[in-house]
């Protein structure tokens, strides 16, 4: 039985970034997975990151969202938007020190001449007053396959934010 | 680095079925997950569902989770015949809706939990669906079903992949 769930290219950064990209993503894939553990120097309890598929600047962008934050339940939606897909929240400036959020983004047939869906689940879990956890569908209304992911924080990514990038085989 | 993630089956359906079935799966791993992505039906109003080892008893259960955009709102089952994965209503003809499916502990000798996150965005309902089901069930599981609800057949076109994790 073949091995299936592939590394392709991680990034943990060195100094604050205000985005990260992974570039020349191989077509051989079925799925990708994107897992994530940032922090962000926006002075608040969490921020959010927003997710580029080939870095597309236009109005592609779709998504529903859940999400609680120990008492309450909401929902929200982005309409068509340019965006990008939003991942979810993560930990900021003012959130207890060391802590970084964790995120998964899955995208299933990211080299398909098709619309794609993104689906992200994360938190920004800190042991503070303000904590949130979110599940997000989203739309890249593209039928371009996917090459590369832009991610953009939402000011900068602190260093020591890692990114790690696999590919998944169906076959 | 031992190899831990690895598929063991997919199926894409060339015309309508009544399911698609993954059986015989091997006990060579700790855990399963399935993708799915699912196409509307012509009737359009039936949950997607999942039965293990072909166990129609009422013993399945859920608690689910969704928003709309507008709302979150959170609902329960017991004493199901089946478990609830998502409406599949939400899905469309031409965007399906992706369900990520995960089944831990698929040959311990205790009760199984399903989890499922559902995304049905660019479809006509634009909703997202978490839902935890548990198998009264203590038996290692070697089949999975996938359905529609109401006897109504999976639409063409729909994929479903399996893969196994293991531990080491």
């Amino acid at each position: 039985m073949p091995a299936t769930y592939t590394f392709i290219a991680s990034n943990t950064l060195s100094t604050s970034a205000a985005s990260v990209t992974f570039s020349s993503i191989p077509s051989t894939y079925t799925d990708l997975v994107l897992r994530m553990s940032p922090r962000d120097t926006q002075g608040a309890t969490d921020s959010q990151c927003f997710i580029k598929p080939n870095s597309n600047s236009g109005t592609v962008y779709t998504d529903t969202r859940m999400t609680g934050n120990g008492s309450t339940a909401i929902s929200t939606r982005n309409a068509s938007n340019a965006n990008g897909n939003v991942v979810g929240f993560y930990s900021a400036s003012s959130a207890t020190a060391n802590t970084f959020g964790s995120l998964e983004v899955y995208i299933p047939n990211y080299a398909e001449a098709a619309v794609k869906q993104i689906v992200t689940f994360g938190t920004a879990e800190s042991n503070a007053a303000e904590v949130r956890l979110s599940v997000t569908g989203g739309l890249f209304n593209n039928t371009t396959a996917i090459s590369s992911l832009l991610i953009n924080a939402g000011n900068n990514f602190v260093a020591g934010s890692s990114f790690f990038l696999y590919g998944i085989k169906n076959t | 680095m031992p190899v831990t993630y690895e598929p063991i089956a997919t199926t894409t359906l060339g015309a309508a079925a009544a399911n698609i079935t993954f059986s015989s799966i091997s006990s060579a791993y700790t855990d399963l997950k399935i993708i799915v992505a699912n196409y509307k039906t012509a009737s359009g109003t039936q949950d997607i569902c999942l039965r293990l080892n072909g166990d129609s008893s009422t013993v399945y259960s859920f608690t689910a989770m969704r928003g709309d955009g507008t709302l979150a709102t959170s609902n329960r089952g017991t004493a199901y015949p089946r478990a609830m994965l998502a409406p599949g209503s939400w899905s469309s003809t031409t965007v399906p809706a992706t369900s990520i499916i995960d089944i831990f502990n698929y040959l311990g000798s205790t009760n199984k939990t399903i989890l499922c996150k559902t995304a049905a965005e660019g479809t006509e309902a634009n909703q997202i669906h978490v839902s935890v089901n548990l198998w009264r069930n203590t038996s290692a599981i070697n089949s999975v079903a996938i359905f529609n609800s109401g006897s109504v057949n999976i639409s063409a076109g729909t994929t479903a992949t399996l893969y196994g994790i293991k531990k080491a």
